[in-house]
């Protein structure tokens, strides 16, 4: 699988949430593509990874 | 005879200077993020800049907005307007000491075709992500915490809007800032307004700078809108 552009080997079946929580994002303040398609924060603990996936992850902030 | 934009005539050409000096940008907020842009478009030549911040400077402000001076009290709006003035002859400054509400638009941001997102919290973000769309005007939005950043142009209808891009982020307590971070975003943020208005380079229309400096990274990803987003799901 693919994260940003970087190689990240088989997810194993994990969730995009559990994926997102062992590489330490806050999933409070990320925004995630796969594949090109905005994955709703609601879907992150019923979406599967796969190893064929690319995903775009966006962390936001709002300082100014 | 030297003018005063002689540099930056082979970057946008005579014509894209009366551009410039034709266009009104509207700042909605005036701390780090607007203390930069305001000093780089009204140093560029833009015609007329309506500033839009209802506070006053604290103490804490003033490792990050320059402007400011310790003990000088007065609005924001105001004090800047008065730095960018003092800064370019040609530039037309109005302040609006007054904050942008979900009730409450200051009326001069009407005549402003680029709005300029140099707010600091997402909550007040929210509030002029619903005005953007229902003007249909096009913002430049810029974030910044601690050492980190994104920049991005919102086109009502044709790009993700802020509400597609944050949806259930949510403001920390407190945000750390140091301002060589702010007034490197603020400098994106502002050379966004210039290329929008001159129709130079390719501003991030659809796409989502972030920018890591503790990192050393700055990374480009395409962003798409949200069809269920509760702001601009149905444009």
């Amino acid at each position: 699988m693919k994260a940003n552009g970087a190689e990240t080997g088989d997810p194993g079946g994990q969730t995009l949430q559990a994926w997102l929580a062992r590489y330490g994002y806050d999933q409070t303040r990320v925004a995630v593509e796969r594949n090109g398609q905005i994955v709703r924060r609601r879907d992150f603990g019923r979406t599967v990874l796969s190893v064929s996936d690319t995903l775009e992850i966006v962390s936001f902030v709002g300082g100014g | 005879m030297s003018t005063r934009y002689d540099r930056q005539l082979p970057l946008i050409g005579a014509a894209g200077q009366e551009k410039l000096r034709q266009a009104a940008v509207g700042i909605i907020g005036c701390g780090g993020l607007g203390t930069n842009v305001v000093t780089a478009l009204a140093a560029a030549g833009v015609g007329k800049l309506v500033l839009v911040d209802g506070s006053e400077p604290e103490l804490s402000n003033l490792n990050r907005q320059f402007v400011f001076r310790e003990g000088v009290r007065g609005n924001k709006a105001v004090l800047l307007a008065e730095w960018a003035g003092s800064l370019s002859p040609v530039t037309k400054v109005t302040a609006c000491p007054e904050e942008l509400t979900a009730d409450h638009v200051p009326a001069a941001l009407e005549q402003c075709g680029i709005l300029v997102d140099c707010l600091d919290t997402i909550a007040a973000r929210r509030m002029l992500n619903r005005y953007v769309l229902n003007t249909r005007r096009t913002l430049v939005h810029a974030g910044v915490a601690g050492w980190q950043g994104q920049v991005t142009v919102i086109v009502p209808g044709r790009t993700p809007c802020l509400e597609c891009l944050f949806r259930a982020v949510k403001d920390p307590a407190v945000v750390p800032t140091i301002g060589a971070a702010v007034s490197a975003i603020g400098a994106l943020e502002a050379a966004q307004v210039l290329m929008l208005l001159t129709g130079t380079g390719q501003p991030l229309i659809g796409r989502l700078l972030v920018l890591d400096i503790a990192a050393g990274t700055a990374e480009t990803v395409p962003v798409t809108s949200d069809p269920y987003c509760c702001a601009c799901g149905r444009l």
